[in-house]
């Protein structure tokens, strides 16, 4: 079955093509700055706005920072900073939503009535709340943007344990004897893995939105840090006169965005459980 | 013989919005080693929330009110955690009415099958390959090794029922319980799965509570039969005995409703008896078939009618001219 979903998605052109830019895109962000392209803050003010070269591919800013090494650097943390956030997010949520829906009860009741008091809030400002009034400084700003994901991941989980538990497998296993931690780990995870894998990618786009907002505003990341939103609000006063600068940033957050989102679009369609029953 | 299950006064409830359900009244009933006991009734009687009850696997809105349940000589009403665990695996086997929703898609046969075998022992594929192709085998499944391989999907409903009936005997269970087994297959699969039930229980010895809607079913399965109605057991005896002596209205009710051709056509799964279903909501006095009792008289509606029982036969109906 698993190898049946990565040949689907590997004819899927769009999620392919998604997922190759995506993949260059990180590993540029690794590879890059060993190869020389790591100064992202020294300032060289005799060398504002160089000529395009190799050492200058997008030229350098109005400080005379290579904008391309901010670039590669700054996916670090982009890119970086959101995929921890997503990790969190996901397993923390796998666990408390997978836990909830299976045992019920009261338990159930509480998550459900918090997690959907908590997602009436847009995520990104629930992320901004908690940098700002808790005084979460930048250590805790991948945290603060795993805990605006989790009700959206708790909510999605819980509803396919829901799903999965109702069918007679699950009572057949617990009148077999098996234990509750056999049956969550055995039947009750192996079964939504799909709709984990799905909410993984689905996660980590609306992750690195909210890195990027969060960062456009100051908020848990402050400036010498490339960081790809705080770097648009660094140019944005120049956006007239030297444009580039503000509209380099902005495409590596909308491609990244968007890569993710193919990916994971075509994720869910190259694991949707309805087709492989039939097959 | 002694007795594998003890059902003694069982009341249960299902807190709903519209109120308290009393869905078992009094339910009291027993089974020997290798005696096959069909429960019959009408759909939503209770028959399912009489085995979820025995099997421990009700719903978090029921309550067992009062009651015994006794497997194997102990009480198992309020049994939890690990002993519950224990005595689900030691004493229990359970088939479902859907084989296919019974089994997990994401596995392979053999896979589901070791791993029940390894919650009681170590084992490898090697150790137990020759015993689980045994049971197969005497499941009635001619090609075990090609089975064992495939997904669920991949196999028909009747072979999907007979690993079902496998693996709820793994672990050489004292009762097994069977909720409507067969309504999800066609009729010659039908036949043959009770078949095999009941060849399986004559040789392992097995205590076997066979649930269905149809009394044919279960003159074709049981020694003795339950007949259900409002969550009561109205009428219980042998086999013959209830298609030769029908004691209870209902009963009589039910089998009018079959045709008095061979069994085996297959349009008589419901049963057309006038009246409505009923409901358990306003509980009230008398008699619960009154109301679509043609026999039903004014008292019938004020008392309810005493169980009574005459060598081996019982039934809850005042009315003496049935006697
Ligand atoms: N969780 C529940 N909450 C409230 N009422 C319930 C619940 N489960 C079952 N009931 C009610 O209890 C009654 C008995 O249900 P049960 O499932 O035991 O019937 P059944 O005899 O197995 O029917 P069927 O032949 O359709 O399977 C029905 O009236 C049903 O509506
Ligand atoms: S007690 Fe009365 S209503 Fe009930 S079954 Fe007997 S005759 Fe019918
Ligand atoms: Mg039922």
């Amino acid at each position: 079955m698993f190898k049946r979903a990565v040949r689907r998605f590997v004819r899927n052109r769009t999620a392919m093509i998604a997922l190759i830019i995506f993949v260059m895109m990180v590993l540029s962000c690794f590879i890059f700055p060993l190869l020389g392209y790591n100064d992202f803050e020294s300032l060289h003010l005799e060398s504002q706005y160089a000529p395009v070269s190799l050492r200058h591919p997008f030229s350098t800013d109005n400080l005379g920072r290579d904008l391309f090494t901010r670039i590669v650097i700054g996916g670090r943390y982009t890119l970086g900073l959101s995929f921890i956030a997503t990790i969190i997010a996901v397993v923390f949520g796998v666990a408390i939503g997978t836990l909830a829906a299976y045992k019920g009860g009261w338990l159930d009741n509480f998550t459900s009535g918090l997690t959907q008091a908590v997602s009436a809030i847009p995520y990104v400002l629930t992320a901004i709340i908690l940098e700002v009034s808790l005084g979460w400084g930048q250590g805790w700003f991948s945290l603060a943007i795993a805990l605006a994901n989790m009700p959206a991941v708790i909510q999605s989980v819980r509803a396919a344990v829901l799903k999965v538990r109702q069918q007679e497998f699950i009572s057949a296993a617990r009148v077999a004897g098996k234990s509750d931690l056999f049956i969550i780990t055995k039947h009750v995870l192996r079964n939504i893995y799909s709709t984990v894998i799905v909410r993984f990618c689905s996660t980590y786009a609306a992750s690195i939105v909210a890195c990027s907002v969060l960062g456009y505003l100051e908020v848990g990341i402050s400036s010498p840090a490339p960081e790809w939103g705080r770097m648009v609000a660094d140019y944005f006063h120049l956006i007239q006169t030297r444009g580039f600068l503000v509209f380099i940033p902005c495409l590596f957050i909308s491609r990244s965005v968007l890569c993710v989102t193919m990916i994971s679009h075509g994720l869910r369609d190259a694991l949707d459980p309805k087709e492989y029953q039939h097959e | 013989m002694s007795n594998i299950l003890t059902i003694e006064n069982l009341n249960v409830t299902y807190r709903t919005l519209a109120g308290r359900r009393h869905v078992l009244q009094d339910v009291s009933l027993s089974l020997a080693s290798g005696q096959i006991r069909a429960i019959v009734g009408e759909s939503g009687c209770g028959k399912s929330t009489l085995v979820n009850t025995i099997i421990s696997l009700l719903p978090d809105n029921a309550e067992i009110e009062s009651g015994s349940i006794m497997i194997d000589g102990r009480e198992t009403v309020g049994l939890t955690g690990e002993r519950l665990r224990k005595m689900r695996l030691e004493k229990l086997g359970v088939v479902f009415q859907d084989p296919f929703s019974a089994l997990d898609p994401s596995y392979t046969i053999e896979k589901q099958i070791l791993e029940s075998i390894r919650i009681s022992r170590k084992v490898s594929m090697k150790d137990v390959e020759m015993e689980i192709r045994e049971l197969l085998r005497s499941c009635g499944l001619r090609n075990p090794e090609e089975i064992l391989k495939k997904y669920p999907h991949e196999l028909s409903g009747g072979q999907q029922q007979r690993i079902m009936i496998a693996m709820a005997l793994l672990n050489k269970p004292s009762l097994l319980i069977a909720d409507e087994p067969t309504t999800a297959l066609d009729v010659t699969v039908q036949k043959e799965i009770l078949r095999l039930l009941k060849s399986l229980a004559k040789k392992n010895d097995l205590a076997v509570l066979f649930v269905t809607h149809s009394l044919d079913v279960a003159a074709e399965i049981a020694d003795r039969i339950a007949v259900f109605y409002g969550g009561r057991v109205v009428e219980e005896g042998r086999v013959e005995e209830i298609f030769s002596f029908p004691l209870h209205p209902y009963t009589q009710a039910l089998l009018k409703t079959i045709p008095s051709i061979e069994y085996g056509k297959n349009e008589r799964k419901l049963m057309p008896i006038e009246g409505e279903l009923f409901s358990f909501l306003n509980e009230e006095e008398g008699c619960c078939f009154a109301p679509r009792c043609p026999y039903a008289s004014e008292r019938c509606f004020k008392e309810s009618p005493k169980y009574r029982e005459s060598h081996g036969h019982g039934f809850a109906c005042m009315l003496e001219e049935v006697l």
